[in-house]
């Protein structure tokens, strides 16, 4: 994994050891120049700091023995290897990345016999990139847009640059006139003084820091310390410094709601007296399993908590009869008709396809013929006629097999499924915008909770991708039935707000947090792990945690800004529109530029929820 | 000695849903077929040590959901492919006609270097089914004017061709990756751009 200056291990008075501040593994390296036909393998790259200057090593990947126990601390004489590259920084004239493919990178050294060619098997070089670009100056060439030229390295002089170069990344590499940049400087320090400040301050420390020559042990950001536009991190973040988030209280979960109290619940005519109070023992313990199909009708809004037993029937009755003639409309349609209308005929394949893939390891699925499967096959059919729109999409069936497992009864499930899909409908989107919305709230919540970790996996391309599977289906492929439906349950309470299964999605990355950072893991591996976990997790524990994580954000609230108060089911601080429009700055500069007063340093990614969603770094790939 | 060296390749199934991308790589990888495999949601690997030319090679087989309504998550996968297997259900003359969709958006997404010689295998699935809809024929003429790309008739079921397809795939594209490593960078850059003439229109943009 990328992990720039990991573990940096100094031993003084060594001239010929070195400090490792950049590692990768599974790079491919060789000279162009002087092609041999050996056959290639992947090695480790790496940036050494001597005393001496800053070198490019490279070594395959064979000769770990070699090199056990010691891979933090390089010698440099130790190039006895006939396969090993080295070369001073200083002597590089020029990279290259190639242009369709990230994971590429070519070296041109001064000696025009030197021309090292990198191939990442599975990163993109961007980290790599952004470490040179942090510590030398580049330009880029005028003669091929991929090229970048080393000019210097970075020092002290640097600091000393005008107030317009620290500038840059408002330009955003989009305009070269130091007056627009000047202007828009301006103009973000009246609109977001504090966030404005912060930023230059930051960036000012970090040259600082960096021009000192102390290579500070902490990860440095991925800084934006350039003329030319690059498409990797050019975004400077201030990740939320000033949110503090009160400590986190878990509470342990309470006892099902049972038949006993269910009972007590009903007034004389069969009203729900306190409906507040049943949700809360359901989101606190969720019901016991005897009672959920009737609950649950409530729960999804089905039956009104305050309609008498006599209005309960009615109201079935009147949703059977509704439900029996849209399932007579596609019935009826002739094979004949079915011909000409392909949509039909394609939403039914599918559903076909997914009827006989759901859940047949469940007894209640189980087998040929099951007569479970031909009423899930019923109710999808009827809901792409009651929702046309819509249609049918993978995933809908993971939502409604437990339903109908509780209802045991196509009228009812249909209710059921129909209401719950109503809560997540935005799952569905033909563009998928409301999947990557989601994906994208979870990035912004855990850039609060835990900002190291969030960034951390915001830079795994594709991003946050690995919780889609959770998201689409509300974890139902992550817990068995029962546990599923206790986190339903919990979710349709509405309680603490509108959005807490994302926080049951936090929840589980704080329990596993260690285990994909410590392991340094990439997307792959990340998205492996996260797959794994499937019938593993705890339940209650991740529940808990869901709950406590949701309370810590709400004790914060006042610091918090408004996308994330949204996202909580809060009410936003600021209304008021923002006097400078867009068309003040064109579609790239929005984030920069973007309204909100966020006084509260935190990052520009949270101005505004009416985000371009597919500008959002995370996201790029989708 | 080389036969020690590692290399990892990215293979990436293709097609539309239910032609059985899911059962064809847990046939490969795990040797078994259950008929109780889910419809795929988000995307998922598998990965496999194989032994191609005298070399370990780590396959990493990735299988996404192949309805049109993921496609735009799916090709988040694409990226750094180096090679693609395109599935089809030799029952359903629908799944036939989608290869040509997943084919050029494989190209369009992952865009790789050489789109000519990219490794492709297709795969027409399920032949153990009587209900044939696509015949051989018909399949082999559209893998010819694609380049040729070699072509097998699996089923998953039966683990009927399922490794020789994959071995197929493996070769390729452990070929392509080697002459990409020679012959890819040098064609890129100029050596040395100060002295060469610009190729008469020269743009300083
Ligand atoms: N008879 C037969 N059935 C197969 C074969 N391969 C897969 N199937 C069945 O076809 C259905 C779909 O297979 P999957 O592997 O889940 O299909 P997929 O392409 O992964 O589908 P998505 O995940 O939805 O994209 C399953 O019910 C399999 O049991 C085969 O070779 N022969
Ligand atoms: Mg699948």
């Amino acid at each position: 994994m990328n992990s720039p200056e990991r573990e940096t291990m100094q031993v003084p008075g060594q001239p010929s050891v070195g400090v490792e501040l950049f590692s990768q593994n599974g790079v491919v390296m060789r000279n162009q120049a002087s092609r041999s036909n050996e056959d290639v393998c992947p090695g480790t790259l790496r940036i050494v700091q001597y005393s001496s200057g800053k070198c490019f090593e490279w070594h395959p990947a064979v000769s770990v023995s070699s090199e056990e126990g010691d891979w933090a601390v390089v010698s440099k004489n130790d190039s006895n290897s006939d396969d090993t590259i080295s070369f001073d920084v200083t002597r590089i004239k020029e990279y290259r990345v190639h242009p369709k493919n990230k994971r590429k990178i070519v070296f041109t050294l001064r000696d025009p016999r030197e021309i090292y060619g990198a191939v990442f098997q599975t990163d993109s070089v961007d980290s790599l990139v952004a470490y040179i670009r942090q510590f030398y100056r580049t330009r880029r060439s005028t003669r091929d847009h991929h090229t970048y030229k080393i000019i210097e390295e970075r020092t002290e002089r640097t600091i000393q640059k005008s107030f317009c170069d620290l500038e840059f990344d408002f330009t955003r590499g989009k305009s070269s006139n130091p007056a627009d940049s000047v202007r828009r400087l301006i103009r973000d320090f009246r609109q977001k003084p504090i966030q404005t400040a912060l930023e230059s301050a930051a960036k000012i420390a970090d040259l600082y820091r960096y021009e000192n020559g102390a290579l500070s042990s902490e990860t440095p950001e991925i800084l934006s310390h350039s003329e030319e536009s690059v498409s990797i991190a050019d975004e400077y973040q201030i990740v939320s410094p000033t949110i503090k988030l009160p400590p986190r209280e878990i509470l342990s979960r309470g006892n099902p709601l049972s038949y006993e109290q269910w009972l007590q619940f009903h007034d004389a005519q069969g009203r729900i007296t306190n409906s507040e109070l049943v949700k809360k023992i359901i989101y606190q313990g969720g019901i016991s399993s005897k009672l959920r199909a009737d609950v649950w009708k409530y729960l999804l809004g089905y039956l009104p908590w305050e309609a008498t037993t006599a209005e309960q029937i009615e109201i079935r009755n009147s949703k059977e009869k509704e439900y029996n003639r849209m399932k007579l409309q596609w019935q009826m349609v002739t094979p004949a008709q079915e011909a000409r209308f392909s949509d039909f005929r394609d939403r039914k394949s599918l559903i076909e396809k997914d009827v006989n893939r759901c859940d047949r390891s469940l007894d209640f699925y189980a087998g040929e013929n099951n007569s479970n499967l031909k009423s899930l096959h019923n109710i999808l059919m009827t809901y792409i006629m009651y929702n046309f729109d819509l249609g049918y999409v993978q995933g809908m069936s993971d939502l409604l097999a437990p339903i109908l497992f509780i209802m045991n009864n196509e009228v009812d499930a249909f209710w059921c499924f129909s209401a719950f899909m109503d809560k997540v409908a935005s799952n569905f989107d033909v563009d998928q915008a409301g999947s990557k919305r989601q994906l994208l709230h979870l990035h912004e919540l855990l850039s609060v909770m835990d900002p190291k970790f969030a960034e951390y996996l915001k830079n795994l391309e594709p991003g946050y991708l690995f919780c889609f599977r959770w998201l689409l289906v509300i974890f139902k492929r992550e817990f068995s039935y029962d546990d599923t439906m206790t986190i339903w349950e919990a979710f349709w309470t509405g309680i603490p707000g509108p959005n807490f299964h994302l926080f049951v999605g936090l929840a589980i990355l704080d329990t596993e947090k260690s285990a994909i950072m410590d392991s340094h893991s990439n997307f792959a591996e990340t998205l492996k792990h996260i797959n794994e976990l499937a019938m593993k997790i705890d339940v209650n524990s991740t529940l808990s945690k869901a709950d406590a994580i949701y309370r810590q954000l709400l004790a914060a609230e006042v610091s918090l800004p408004d996308p994330i108060r949204t996202i909580l089911g809060l009410e936003p601080l600021q209304k008021e529109p923002n006097p400078l429009s867009d068309s003040e700055s064109d579609a790239e500069d929005a984030p920069n530029s973007s309204p909100g007063h966020c006084n509260n340093g935190l990052s520009q990614s949270f101005n505004d929820d009416q985000f371009d969603i597919d500008t959002a770094i995370m996201l790029n790939y989708m | 000695m080389a036969s020690r060296r590692k290399l990892l390749l990215k293979i990436i199934i293709l097609g539309d849903s239910g032609v059985g991308k899911t059962a064809l790589m847990n046939q490969y990888v795990n040797k078994k077929f259950s008929n109780q495999y889910k419809a795929t949601i988000g995307a998922d690997f598998l990965t496999k040590e194989v032994m191609v030319d005298n070399r370990i090679v780590t396959l990493q087989i990735w299988d996404t959901a192949g309805q049109e309504r993921f496609q735009s998550l799916g090709v988040a996968f694409y990226r750094g492919a180096d090679g693609c297997i395109l599935v089809f259900d030799t029952t359903s003359m629908n799944s036939f006609a989608s290869l040509d969709a997943w084919r050029d958006e494989f190209l369009i997404q992952s865009s790789p270097k050489n789109t000519e010689n990219f490794p492709f295998v297709v795969l027409g699935n399920k032949i153990d089914l009587e209900n044939r809809a696509v015949s051989t024929k018909r399949a082999q003429k559209w893998c010819q004017t694609k380049n040729n790309i070699p072509y097998f008739e699996t089923s998953a079921k039966e683990a009927v061709n399922v490794e020789q397809a994959f071995e197929t795939i493996a070769k390729s594209a452990i070929a392509l990756e080697k002459e990409e490593i020679y012959n890819d960078f040098p064609g890129d850059i100029i050596l040395d751009r100060d002295n060469k003439p610009n190729n008469g229109a020269a743009c300083n943009c």
